[in-house]
């Protein structure tokens, strides 16, 4: 990431659990409001978090509570920068069947990653597969 | 108790399921709004479905897949279904995940109940 001075940023862990994660959600997104980040980019970080969190917690974590999601968000009028680390064996995101496949149209599973990926500018996992950083500028 | 996700109502053979939460992202609301789609379809008498969203501002993948299986069900019975009031940012996850080519969606209620005809 390039260097940046933050105006806002959140960092804590937290034991496996969507309530919490939607607090934290909640809290960047009353930052992006008082900053009045647009609709659009409101909403497209909105999905980009809840899918992170989705999946460092149920499929990282398998949502056991002994095991730990460790969050980063930081925030200036430009762009907004995430950290999500979770505690399970890591995943490749570039195994994940393409869901927008013929075949896979109907499958249950693997929008979440096509959506962060589509939702912010830049989103990438550590080689084990259970870090994600992503990245959102904001629109000129 | 499961609490009610939608509101229901019926325009000739048209069942018209309106959503009521603003967010449909949390797990125990998803499997409540979408227990409460498929039971719909239980009836013999709810073969044209319509499912009204213009009060949802926020849908997560675990939301799509609900919709995905409510699909599956609506083949199998032989329904026809179509979706209406979507957000245009919702909408955009819809062309990203290519389920706008899956699911018929009409912009207003007026269109769905329309299209039917």
């Amino acid at each position: 990431m390039n260097a940046q001075t933050w105006k806002w940023s959140n960092t804590c862990s937290f034991a496996s659990d969507m309530a919490t994660a939607h607090k934290l959600i909640d809290q960047v997104m009353d930052q992006l409001e008082a900053t009045e980040w647009s609709s659009k980019e409101k909403f497209a970080i909105n999905m980009a978090l809840e899918e992170a969190l989705v999946n460092a917690i149920q499929h990282g974590n398998d949502s056991d509570p002994n095991k730990q999601v460790h969050f980063a968000c930081n925030l200036n009028d430009n762009l907004i920068a995430v950290r999500i680390e979770d505690e399970g064996p890591g995943f490749d995101p570039d195994e994940v069947p393409d869901p927008t496949d013929e075949e896979h149209i109907m499958i249950a599973h693997g929008r979440g990653v096509l959506l962060i990926k589509n939702f912010v500018t830049r989103a990438e996992w550590n080689e084990k597969g259970n870090i994600i950083e992503f990245e959102k500028e904001r629109a000129v | 108790m499961a609490q009610q996700r939608i509101d229901i109502k019926k325009i000739a053979d048209v069942t018209i399921a309106a959503c009521r939460d603003m967010k449909l992202n949390d797990d125990l609301v998803i499997q409540e709004w979408g227990d409460q789609l498929l039971e719909l379809l239980g009836d013999k008498s709810c073969r044209k479905l319509l499912i009204n969203f213009e009060k949802v501002l926020f849908m997560s993948s675990s939301a799509l897949r609900a919709l995905i299986t409510l699909n599956k069900k609506v083949r199998e019975v032989g329904a026809v279904l179509f979706l209406c009031g979507i957000d245009e940012n919702i909408m955009e996850a819809f062309r990203i995940t290519r389920l706008d080519n899956v699911f018929q969606i009409k912009r207003t209620e007026d269109d769905g109940i329309r299209s039917f005809q």
